[in-house]
């Protein structure tokens, strides 16, 4: 009970002390324009602080730092739905139905749903987090190797619900992306793999790079072919946000909910993180749906139930570094280099000596994840202003911020020709109607799966079914082979009911 | 003639701008990689020397962890990355230990070393909570149950793996589960998914201090005095001592005037009192810095010690 006393005594000063209250607002501001620009993310936005927390104290540089990490997970949403561009792999996810309601002039439907769900999903998880740290860090340990396997594994297996019109075409595109990850050093081993002798390959193929190329340039490519036969000027769909109406909400009600608990859960295991559990809930919200062919063509639920998870995974992936001092992904790494420079190592002796920052640090993301609310409606009705400006002027726009994205990771034109190279692969696989987001998904999933398969194996000498035998592991994998075999199921039925009503 | 005249004064300018700009080095910021995940003992080191540097270079040294293989994926982009001295990267003791049995994906004389600029013992920790206490509770256990203990360690190759090889040559068998990111390593251990830490003891203090971590041994020939309750490893009639050091290095084929600026500058931020914070704070030796040239024969030599604790 104290530590509650404690969080709401920080609350109360932080919203009452105007220097403290203030970096929340930068750090909102700074991280939803940031994710909300095409081939620049949230993360970059986190780096990119680091050095200006120097002269600040410790509570007011993570304020800074968590408001910047929320708002930049939601503002991935924005160019997802206007652009078909996520600035992120969580909100690859966000893309499949919110930008086809944008093509269908639902575009600030979509927004506000983007809106509203990312502030209820975030903040529920910031309370949860408050509320119940501790034993939720514990629940967090007791996951091995074979756990991390199962979870990545129910990620993978997500790639039914994402392939579009069809499922074999989507299943060889994940396929490609979990070769095009085994490029370059072997994680356990160190066995060079795929370099065909150039050093530049040994160092792997960065899926951020990828991801920018085969989404963010690939449609570019794709909308230029059929730009002079659309009507360049037309707007789609009436520019600003339109909440859900209730009636809405309450249809949503359920998605809403399990997304915030996938997507709490996922996020505070270290390692795992915000992408899973957008893909796992948009793969359960699909499957869970009545009528799952309507998923990918602009639908409330396709929208909600991903920008829900990944704001719940924000709080999540908090709980990890604050109470073990494990970073959960890489926008808790770069806060712990935010902790070092005032001295303090994030980890159990803080978190027992110094409730205080732990406690303001749980408000400030509470309040950021409110304030979600007002930022989100300022940006969109900022960034929906590009929606006026003729494609052509905007496709150069967003060309150019992938460049400088791409060359931006590590300064190197390599980058940028691998980048250009997923831009047109992005577009024939468009083309030819291969979905792109499992490729992103294998690319992204495909060295933690390994990683966490071999040392589950070495660890339990070889023994492959420890991953069926261990209770968590293996439910998440019978959650997995749902996931396969959903769709096989669907089919069969729908036959027979069709050869029923002939 | 007018014209000719202008275009040598152009030439001029322009040489004068070029040698202004290879004076001025460096002019932006250089990329700081550390070739493990964040949290661990490289993490550290680059998260405390890069603000350390960026107060005598003036210009920022954003720190990119690109961890995995022993430090390999991490060095191999060191490797493929420009000679203009704008990317360095953190180093440690395991890579040599990786490259001597041509484990690691480049090969350490492949770069030019900077500085060294950590040296610390290692240790082996126990779970807290773990019913063995000391060493000799452990000796016991694996003499009468062989390959049921786990040991997290860095990679295969590394001197952690290369240390439990030995112990298991000498009747304590154990088996070793690589973690390359730390974070996972700490904690396997703290969720009691592996019994034992190899680490080094400032990588994990706060684990020690908050009563979730023990250490058993150091791998020392004698004790370490802040640690005086903590038995050497050669009490036992053991001789392993791979100490872990790192430090920085930076690609082969960067002009000799950069690197010299680096030299000079990562030695005054050694010397300066907040880097000689940390030192102690992780439980480094006092005299742990060892200039570009001293360092290279040290790796050279640590190089075939390892060789030769591999035949």
């Amino acid at each position: 009970m104290d530590w509650l006393v404690t969080v709401m005594e920080m609350g109360v000063k932080i919203i009452t002390l105007p220097n403290y209250f203030v970096f929340i607002f930068i750090g909102l501001f700074i991280g939803v324009v940031f994710g909300a620009i095409p081939g620049i993310s949230g993360l970059m936005a986190i780096i990119l602080l680091v050095p200006f927390t120097y002269p600040l104290d410790i509570i007011q540089a993570m304020l800074l730092l968590t408001s910047t990490y929320c708002g930049g997970v939601f503002g991935g949403s924005i160019s997802s739905i206007l652009l078909n561009t996520p600035g992120a792999p969580e909100s690859v996810c966000t893309t499949f139905d919110g930008y086809p309601m944008t093509r269908k002039g639902l575009a600030a439907k979509a927004l506000g749903t983007a809106i509203e769900c990312s502030a209820i999903g975030g903040f529920l998880s910031a309370v949860v987090m408050t509320v119940a740290c501790a034993p939720l860090a514990s629940v967090a340990l007791s996951f091995d190797s074979p756990e991390y396997f199962a979870l990545v594994f129910m990620g993978l297996c997500v790639v039914t619900s994402i392939s579009g019109k069809s499922l074999v075409n989507g299943v060889i595109a994940l396929f490609i992306g979990l070769f095009l990850a085994s490029v370059g050093v072997s994680p356990i081993q160190g066995v060079p793999r795929y370099d065909l002798g150039f050093p530049q390959l040994r160092a792997g193929i960065d899926f951020i790079i990828v991801m920018i190329g085969v989404f963010a340039l690939g449609e570019i490519f794709v909308r230029f072919e059929t730009l002079s036969r659309e009507e360049s000027k037309k707007i789609e769909g009436k520019v600003g946000t339109n909440l859900l109406t209730i009636k809405e909400f309450l249809a949503l009600k359920w998605t809403i909910l399990r997304s915030f608990v996938t997507g709490t859960f996922i996020g505070f295991l270290p390692g795992a993180g915000a992408t899973i559990a957008s893909f796992v809930s948009y793969g359960m919200a699909r499957n869970l749906s009545d009528d799952p062919g309507k998923f990918g063509t602009g639908v409330l639920e396709g929208v909600a139930a991903p920008e829900t998870a990944n704001n719940a995974a924000t709080g999540g992936a908090m709980i990890p570094l604050l109470t073990l001092g494990i970073p959960g992904g890489g926008a808790t790494a770069v806060m712990i280099s935010a902790f070092m420079i005032k001295g303090l190592q994030p980890g159990p002796l803080v978190f027992m000596t110094n409730p205080e920052l732990i406690g303001s640090i749980f408000v400030g993301m509470i309040i950021a994840n409110l304030l979600i609310i007002i930022f989100g409606f300022i940006a969109v009705r900022a960034f929906t202003q590009f929606l006026k400006v003729p494609y052509a002027i905007l496709a150069s726009g967003i060309t150019l911020f992938c460049f400088l994205g791409a060359f931006a990771k590590r300064n190197v034109m390599y980058d940028v020709w691998v980048m250009l190279i997923f831009g047109i692969i992005g577009y024939f696989m468009k083309k030819y109607e291969y979905p792109v987001a499992p490729l992103v998904l294998g690319m992204v999933l495909g060295p933690l799966a390994e990683d966490k398969f071999l040392s589950s194996l070495i660890s339990y000498q070889n023994d492959f079914t420890i991953f069926f035998t261990r209770p968590i592991s293996g439910t998440m994998i019978m959650v997995a082979f749902c996931f396969l075999m959903y769709p096989l199921v669907m089919m069969v039925w729908k036959k027979r009911r069709s050869a029923n009503n002939t | 003639m007018k014209r000719r005249f202008v275009f040598i004064a152009a030439i001029l300018i322009l040489c004068v701008g070029v040698q202004v700009q290879a004076a001025g080095y460096p002019d932006r910021p250089i990329d700081l990689i550390v070739p493990w995940g964040a949290g661990g003992g490289a993490d550290q080191l680059g998260r405390a020397i890069g603000p350390a540097l960026e107060k005598v270079l003036k210009v920022s040294l954003p720190v990119i962890n690109i961890p995995g293989a022993v430090s390999g994926v991490g060095l191999a982009k060191v490797r493929a990355a420009r000679k203009d001295g704008y990317t360095i990267s953190v180093f440690t003791a395991d890579a040599v230990g990786a490259d001597s049995q041509g484990k690691l994906a480049v090969h350490v004389n492949e770069f030019i070393p900077l500085a060294r600029l950590m040296f610390a013992p290692s240790f082996l920790f126990v779970h807290y909570d773990s019913p063995m206490k000391t060493f000799e509770d452990l000796i016991a256990y694996t003499k009468k149950n062989p390959d049921k203990l786990k040991v997290a360690i860095t990679g295969s190759g590394s001197p952690d793996d290369l240390t439990v090889k030995y112990l298991r040559k000498n009747g304590i068998k154990m088996i070793s589960v690589p973690y390359p990111k730390p974070g996972e390593r700490y904690a396997s251990v703290l969720g009691k998914h592996n019994e034992l830490l190899y680490e080094q003891a400032g990588d994990v203090s706060q684990f020690i201090l908050a009563k979730k971590m023990r250490p058993m041994v150091v791998f020392l020939p004698k004790r370490v005095e802040s640690m005086s309750d903590v038995p050497a490893i050669q009490e036992f009639g053991l001789e392993i001592y791979l100490s872990q050091y790192r430090g920085l290095l930076i690609n082969q084929g960067v002009p000799q005037e950069k690197v010299d600026v680096l030299a000079k500058a990562i030695k005054e931020a050694y010397d300066s009192p907040s880097f000689q914070k940390f030192l102690k704070k992780m439980y480094c030796m006092p005299d742990s810095y060892m200039p570009p040239e001293e360092f290279k024969k040290f790796i050279e030599n640590d190089f075939e010690a390892y060789t030769k604790l591999w035949e």
